[in-house]
């Protein structure tokens, strides 16, 4: 065991070890592409495919060892014909052109109806044929297999609720899992150029914390209506649906027979909330008389709807900052305003997720891309010179990406025919490369 | 002054004098965000309402004069009036996703794009929203909710742009810069408005690129499965694909298309005889080609005659377009230098392989590149002067320089990799995008002259 080796092996956290064969440059993008090509696509919604109730299967990623044996890969094959249904309608998503959520947002805004799941067996089910790929010798297929995962992803992550953010998330982290294997094979082609053909982030954060602003809205009866138009008192029907959802969060510790206890208690609240309202609206630019015409209620509403939008805005600058050097700087010169609403009658029972806990899966799942791209060009280096480069410096064929969190190059050192990829700040696995020699040499 | 200065002093631009005002950032990046947010997208296709635009309203970008009169503005809201069936439905299909499938399908079945804009001018709605933008500027309303209305606006014109650029085809991709180009002067506009909110977080939020190549490159792809009859078959399937009569016989009438014979025989098979000896001919460089792409000895001998020949083209096309996205990948000087020197390559006639003299000859996509990157360039700049406006309005005065800037990110130049040019000039500060080469035309440069505007209550 070599001194790197053994430092990797003492070191946290566990090392991803890649063993990889030297490969050049991709001629041809189209054939394996981590995303489907045109003439792939087919017309139809993903999200109604995806909404199909499904069964749930954990056994693939569970209960299968990295390296499939024979008798693993007889299960598998069973598994894989037994869900071929399941299996075929989630590469059909997977191709669909475009997946619409639009009716959804609406029914759910409308309604308050439950959060759609999003069941993650087809795309289980989908990293589990790459692996029987490539235990088959057929890395190309498990390439392809994997790039629908990433489309399937892709349109999960159109779906705007933070549940499906987050399954997208875990979806794509797979797919990656399933090129960290791909790879490995001997005949994999070189992936640099299907991984820069990748849209950058390849699942934006958006639309996950935007939406959870109007299922804020939506679960609070009036907040939208509010927002709209503050000056105008809500409807009785709208009143009444608040005042219900009052209830259920400030249950009353005696029941009372007056049946205008729950009136006279919310107004007891309002007026108790009343002075902190008025200072969040103040602060963000409503006037003293705008305030005074604004009923006692809509403040009581629309106080940390602002609150929540300011951090949404905030978390959202904060994110163009291209590098975590640049973002300390930022907070350092301008830290985060205290939140006067904290004890606001809806933010006490935390509904409110704070936005920029929606960017770190996010980042994590771009670093790891961007790290698998340095693999790939150092596997094309290797190709060209047969060994591999002393510093990432000395690649020069392809550009090397920095490190899309702290903005910073990767750390990469070198011993002999091994040789460690690490992110700047070691938050991920750092990847530990053996080079294999390619097929044919002695 | 000398020589030289004199020839500098006229070679530069014109500089963009925009007098704009200190503002923070919003507390509320809902209300003016510049892709349409979620609460506002609505189910439904946007093609369709495409169609719908009523081309009577050409011309409605440039309606107004840069100084309107009060007479300037009647007419253009009686304008707006007058099509207001086409505002809405180009409104409306801002705000919804545009499916493409039928384009794509015509593309992979004719190998002809351009048709389907045919009779539409996509420009006509984009024009019709960046006046009412502008009208929106102008109207008396409380001061601080005219400019989010423009800008509100012209985040619909952008939303127009990136659903063209999703089109297949390099058309489409054109159009999309056009109607892109219209939103960014509309910008221009809104941001000297006294009110005009910081825009910094909400042009950081756009995609970037906001219009990537990679549709284009599909399209061309696409089209070229469309030019030549049964290549989708035979790249699906190379080993066992068979094309049947009448795809056979349109490849033949391609065939006589692209090679004409200057005697026409009389023979009613002698096409066909003359197709089948250029097929054994081109078999040599058609299975050297398939070997560099790796396809094995034993794999092409399973290949039907007809499939090698038909296959070799496609892969060597799609090479060409595989280098083209890689070096477009590249940040724009290197991108640049690679599409220079190897621009002439993709289009050069490959000895020997059957119809890659005339059809199978990619698009220029280095004439596309640099308009792509020209306009991303126009955003950055843009993206620049609003974390000026945000650095003043903290300090209250400019920045000595662009690395003093700490509260938003400052954007370097894309097509240079540095920094933008940015000095003082008295109260004024020059920020300036130089040509990005020597031999670049002197209107690829970008020249903003910036005065600050005294915040309401502060004394100029």
């Amino acid at each position: 065991m070599t001194s790197l080796v053994l430092f990797l092996a003492l070191a946290q956290p566990q090392p991803v070890t890649l063993t990889v064969t030297p490969a050049p440059l991709s001629a041809d993008l189209y054939r394996c592409r981590l995303l489907p090509n045109l003439d792939e696509l087919r017309p139809g919604d993903a999200a109604a495919l995806l909404l199909r109730k499904a069964p749930v299967i954990d056994e693939p990623r569970a209960s299968f060892p990295e390296q499939l044996s024979a008798a693993d890969l007889g299960t598998a094959r069973a598994i894989l014909r037994q869900h071929r249904e399941l299996l075929e309608r989630t590469e059909q998503a997977a191709l669909c052109a475009r997946a619409d959520w639009t009716h959804l947002i609406r029914v759910v805004l409308r309604t308050g109806a439950g959060r759609p799941e999003l069941n993650l067996a087809g795309a289980n089910l989908l990293l589990l044929r790459a692996r029987v790929e490539v235990a088959e010798g057929r890395p190309g297929d498990a390439v392809r297999t994997l790039g629908r995962m990433l489309a399937l992803a892709r349109h999960m992550n159109d779906c705007p609720f933070v549940e499906a953010h987050d399954s997208a998330v875990s979806v794509a982290l797979w797919a990656l899992d399933g090129i960290e294997l791909a790879v490995q094979h001997r005949r994999c082609p070189n992936l640099y150029t299907a991984l820069c053909d990748l849209p950058r982030p390849l699942l934006p954060a958006r639309t996950a914390h935007e939406v959870e602003r109007l299922f804020a809205c939506a679960a609070v009866p009036g907040s939208a209506e509010v927002r709209r138009d503050p000056f105008v008192p809500l409807d009785r029907e709208t009143f009444q649906r608040f005042l219900e959802r009052y209830r259920a969060e400030h249950p009353p510790t005696m029941r009372s027979l007056n049946p205008l206890a729950d009136h006279y208690r919310l107004a007891a609240d309002l007026q108790a909330d009343l002075p902190r309202g008025r200072q969040v609206l103040l602060e963000h630019g409503y006037s003293k008389d705008e305030i005074n015409h604004l009923p006692i209620l809509n403040i009581a509403l629309l106080a940390p709807l602002l609150e929540f939008e300011e951090r949404a805005t905030r978390a959202s600058a904060l994110a163009a900052f291209p590098s975590s050097a640049e973002r300390s700087r930022f907070l350092a010169t301008h830290p985060e305003p205290p939140r006067n609403g904290a004890g606001l009658l809806f933010s006490r029972s935390g509904r409110w997720p704070d936005p920029s806990e929606f960017r770190a899966p996010v980042d994590h799942c771009q670093r790891r891309l961007d790290m698998l791209r340095i693999v790939e060009a150092l596997r094309m280096h290797a190709h060209a010179t047969g060994t591999w480069p002393e510093r990432l410096a000395d690649v020069t064929a392809v550009p090397i990406p920095d490190d899309p969190i702290t903005g910073q190059p990767f750390r990469y050192k070198r011993d002999g025919t091994h040789a460690v990829l690490e992110a700047p700040d070691d938050a991920t696995r750092p990847h530990l490369l053996t080079l294999r020699e390619p097929e044919g040499k002695p | 002054m000398t020589p030289l200065l004199l020839l500098i002093a006229l070679s530069q631009p014109a500089p963009v004098e925009l007098t704009v005002t200190p503002t923070p950032l919003p507390h509320d990046l809902y209300r003016c965000r510049l892709l349409p947010g979620l609460e506002e997208l609505r189910p439904g296709d946007a093609v369709p309402l495409y169609r719908r635009v009523d081309l009577g309203a050409t011309g409605a970008a440039t309606l107004l004069p840069a100084r309107p009169g009060p007479a300037d503005l009647a007419a253009a809201r009686d304008f707006l009036r007058r099509f207001r069936n086409t505002l809405e439905a180009v409104e409306q299909a801002a705000c919804s996703r545009a499916d493409w499938s039928g384009v794509r399908e015509q593309l992979a079945r004719t190998g002809r794009s351009g048709s389907v804009f045919l009779g539409q001018d996509p420009l006509v709605g984009p024009g019709l929203l960046l006046l009412r933008a502008r009208v929106e500027l102008l109207e008396d309303r409380p001061a601080e909710h005219a400019p989010s209305a423009a800008v509100h606006t012209l985040g619909r014109i952008f939303a127009v742009a990136r659903h063209y650029n999703a089109a297949p085809g390099i058309d489409a991709h054109c159009i999309a810069q056009g109607i892109a180009a219209l939103a960014i002067d509309g910008l221009e506009h809104a941001l000297t408005h006294p009110a005009c909110p910081n825009l910094s977080a909400v042009l950081a939020e756009l995609p970037r690129p906001l219009l990537p190549l990679g549709p284009a490159l599909d399209g061309d792809r696409l089209r070229i499965c469309g030019t030549l009859p049964g290549s989708a078959e035979v790249r699906r399937d190379p080993f066992h694909a068979q094309l049947d009569g009448e795809t056979l016989q349109r490849l033949i009438d391609l065939y006589r298309l692209e090679y004409p014979q200057p005697r026409r025989s009389t023979l009613p098979l002698a096409d066909r005889y003359r197709f089948a000896a250029t097929i054994r001919d081109a078999q040599p460089p058609a299975r050297q080609l398939l070997r560099a792409h790796g396809y094995s000895e034993a794999d092409i001998d399973r290949m039907p005659f007809l499939n090698v020949v038909l296959l070799a083209p496609i892969l060597e096309y799609e090479q060409t377009l595989t280098d083209i996205a890689t070096a477009t990948a590249r940040p724009y000087p290197q991108a640049r230098a690679w599409l220079l020197e190897h621009g002439a390559i993709p289009r050069r006639t490959r000895e020997g392989l059957l119809f890659s003299r005339l059809h199978l000859r990619p698009t220029a996509f280095e004439l596309f590149f640099q308009p792509a990157c020209l306009l991303q360039r126009r955003l950055e700049l843009l993206r620049v002067i609003e974390a000026l406006r945000l650095h003043a309005s903290i300090t209250g005065k400019w920045p000595a320089n662009l690395a003093d800037v700490t509260c938003a990110p400052v954007p370097d130049d894309p097509l240079t990799g540095q920094p933008f040019h940015y000095r003082h000039d008295g109260d004024a500060i020059l920020l300036e995008a130089p040509r990005p080469t020597p031999q670049s035309p002197p209107h690829h440069a970008l020249f903003y002259r910036l005065l600050l505007r005294p915040r309401s209550g502060e004394t100029p």
